[in-house]
């Protein structure tokens, strides 16, 4: 019964809640409506920044994002080892830590701040000032390169938080001290080579820095550091130079015992492969040593077989010998008259240093008679005399890859008179460098070929432009090397008999005779030239450069020694046969032993030659 | 219905799971990667700190100095008429390969019969 419900009860309360159901339905529709219409919206709005962000914006947010946990930092390349022609280290590059500060954070007394100039040498009331003066910095150098133990020290301070640092920094270390020191130069604090090979081969020294990418995270701890071989550091791993360290020690030796015995101003060595141009060594005195640039003397920093000119005097007959057989306008068999020492060229007096009568060309030489080379030079004349000086490479750079290089001093031909004819055969009225002197005698030691010296021997490493600097190295594939440059001056048998003639005769009974090898066949020239004094505007009667140009053997010469020494003091006679000659033979006479070269003359006097050397 | 459900829901936690795991492992590669070029340029900064001080104790000067105030035993060096130079000509070439020195520094070399050297060898 409960469960049947009237017709007439239904009819009756059906109508006010039909009514009030349909007024609430439409209500609940319309909120369905709003709510559906609301959430549709929001959807719409959400779908709309999605695409704004996903689409329009993507680029900028992605490069926003990749900013804020991605970092790039510039990787220097470390530069390239400078060694040897037989790979020992001349100079090479190592890692140090510099201490900085955070000027800003960092508070603390004055007992703190002496510990640490104490501990680094440094001045207290400077590094306060300092200190002072960049308080609202937050970065300050305090000492550049430390030492392991004072990174120990430093770090054992009772320092404030974040208020202290080291950065790694590149030190540049020359482990053979002072030997080549010219020749290598320094790199200064910033790394950039400053002289030497340091600042011409820089551009093969100093690499191109690389990129390094590392992601940090939302704290900016770095938690990856990628690495893409394209963006690393490129650079040669050697930079190896012509230079023999033993043969280099030779020469440094040799000016060491020049300085004490004869108390020059200035001294240099040069020691050369005739046949190839290369540089097996090249000292300079007075010299410094790189590792210890606290106190040098400010004429050491001259490398003197470039950086000076001297009149070459007795040593540039030679050439003016060559290029007039050369010319066909001498003889080697003539005979000149030498007018017993004493010899009218127009408005000049011509002396010798002894009377010579007449004298064959190779006695000119021998004897340095300067009538003798100023009769040559009456018989080539200026213009001649002026192509042999440029043929033989005179007035211009050697082209050596060493920063500085002089040019000499070569007048123009107008400039040339009467006085020249006789001054340039005796090797006065022009400048040459050291290097351009011996260039200049490799060129007849080998045959008349003039070569470009080479400091260079090769680079080793993979940078991407080693095939459009370097040739590849017939003995080696992994070394590239530049390209030799050779121009002809004289036949080769006009240099053969100069160089195997007169020149071994200036050696064997001439004015050269201390220079004279009893195992090897030595060729050489003395000079002795007066220097010019500014005070009288004259040529001063005792201030002398002497010089020795020697090599052997003189078939086919392996080795080539110049020694030039400015203003010897101690003693009397500042002949080059006296003063330069005994170090360029001990020089010559010790690289001969290394280098293993045979004997032409007397093995037994070889074996004596080694055995003195224990 | 429950059992598709929840073997849909296991796959999707699995299939996410083995995401993370995935992308945890990249990540340990690739910080192994970053250490691994860190730790080698320690040892390249190393080698060059070690080759400095073994160049600077072999320097030239410093051992000429011991073999000219008699501090090394020392045989004599062999006859130069022997052997050919490393600076030999191309004619040379041949010659000089066979006999190239082996010691090249100061052209002296150890006695291989040194009695102190065996019996330091004991």
């Amino acid at each position: 019964m409960t469960g049947q419900r009237s017709p007439g009860l239904h009819s009756e309360t059906s109508a006010p809640m039909k009514e009030s159901l349909k007024h609430s339905g439409r209500r609940t529709n319309w909120r369905l409506r709003f709510i559906a219409s609301l959430m549709t919206t929001l959807w719409l709005v959400v779908v709309a920044r999605l695409v704004h962000v996903q689409g329009l914006q993507s680029d900028e947010l992605a490069r926003v994002a990749t900013r804020q946990h991605r970092i790039e930092v510039e990787v220097p390349a470390r530069p390239a080892d400078i060694v040897d022609r037989n790979g020992k280290l001349l100079a090479t590059t190592v890692v140090t830590p510099s201490l900085f500060v955070n000027p800003s954070r960092l508070e603390v007394d004055t007992e703190f701040l002496k510990r640490l100039a104490d501990l680094l040498e440094l001045d207290t009331d400077n590094l306060a000032e300092q200190l002072e003066r960049y308080r609202d910095k937050q970065f300050l150098w305090v000492k550049r390169r430390l030492t392991d133990e004072e990174v120990d020290e430093v770090i054992a301070l009772d320092w404030p938080d974040s208020s202290y640092g080291f950065r790694d920094e590149f030190l540049r270390q020359y482990p053979q001290g002072r030997l080549a020191s010219h020749v290598l130069g320094l790199r200064n604090i910033d790394g950039d080579g400053a002289g030497g090979v340091e600042q011409s081969l820089n551009y093969l020294i100093q690499g191109r820095s690389g990129i390094r990418r590392l992601v940090r995270d939302a704290m900016g701890r770095i938690v990856e550091v990628s690495f893409d071989p394209r963006l690393e550091p490129q650079r040669f791993e050697t930079v190896q130079l012509t230079l023999d360290l033993p043969v280099q020690m030779f020469a440094e030796k040799a000016l060491d015992q020049v300085a004490e015995v004869w108390k020059p101003e200035a001294a240099c060595a040069i020691v050369m492969n005739p046949q190839t141009g290369e540089v097996l060594a090249m000292a300079s005195r007075p010299t410094y040593s790189p590792n210890d640039l606290a106190n040098v003397p400010s004429n050491a920093w001259r490398n003197q077989a470039i950086n000076i000119v001297y009149e070459p005097g007795s040593t540039f007959k030679p050439f003016i010998v060559a290029w007039a057989l050369q010319q066909g306008i001498l003889k080697p068999g003539e005979v000149f008259d030498c007018e017993n020492g004493e010899y009218r060229m127009g408005p000049r007096l011509l002396r010798d240093h002894h009377p010579y009568g007449r004298l064959s060309v190779t006695d000119i030489l021998v004897k340095s008679s300067n009538i003798g080379m100023a009769k040559i030079g009456q018989r080539l004349q200026n213009p001649s005399l002026y192509d042999a000086t440029l043929a033989f490479g005179f007035g211009r750079p050697t082209g050596i890859d060493l920063p500085g290089e002089l040019h000499g001093l070569l007048r123009p031909l107008e400039n040339w008179n009467s006085y020249s004819t006789g001054s340039i055969p005796m090797g006065q009225e022009l400048a040459v460098t050291p290097l351009q002197l011996i260039t200049a005698h490799a060129a007849l030691a080998n045959g008349g070929r003039l070569i470009t010296p080479r400091i260079l021997y090769g680079v080793q490493g993979n940078r991407s432009d080693r095939d459009s600097l370097f040739l590849t190295s017939a003995d080696n594939p992994d070394v590239a090397v530049p390209a030799t440059i050779v121009t002809g001056t004289v036949s080769e048998e006009v240099a053969e008999w100069v160089v195997e003639e007169p020149m071994v005769q200036v050696v064997e009974r001439g004015t050269g005779r201390r220079a004279k090898l009893a195992p090897w066949t030595v060729f050489g020239k003395t000079g002795t030239a007066q220097k010019f004094d500014p005070e009288t505007g004259t040529y001063s009667e005792t201030r002398y450069t002497s010089s020795f140009v020697c090599g052997a053997p003189a078939s086919h010469p392996k080795v080539l020694v110049l020694v030039v020494v400015d203003e010897p003091k101690s003693g009397d006679s500042h002949g080059g046969g006296l003063v330069a000659a005994p170090a360029a033979a001990e020089v010559l006479q010790r690289t001969l032993v290394y280098l293993r070269v045979r004997p032409d003359r007397d093995n037994r006097a070889a074996a004596a030659v080694i055995q003195s050397y224990r | 219905m429950f059992f598709r459900f929840g073997a849909g829901l296991f796959l999707v936690v699995l299939i996410s799971l083995l995401g993370i795991a995935i992308e945890k492992r990249n990540l340990d590669l690739r910080r192994d990667l970053s250490r691994q070029h860190y730790r080698m340029d320690v040892l390249r900064d190393e080698h060059a700190r070690l080759r400095l001080k073994c160049q600077q104790l072999a320097a030239v000067d410093r051992l000429f100095e011991t073999v000219e105030q008699d501090g090394a035993e020392l045989s004599h060096p062999e006859l130069p008429a022997e052997a050919t130079s490393p600076l030999q000509d191309a004619s040379d070439e041949g010659e000089a390969e066979e006999t190239q020195r082996r010691i090249p520094l100061l052209f002296f070399q150890k006695p291989l019969a040194d009695p102190r050297m065996q019996e330091s060898d004991e």
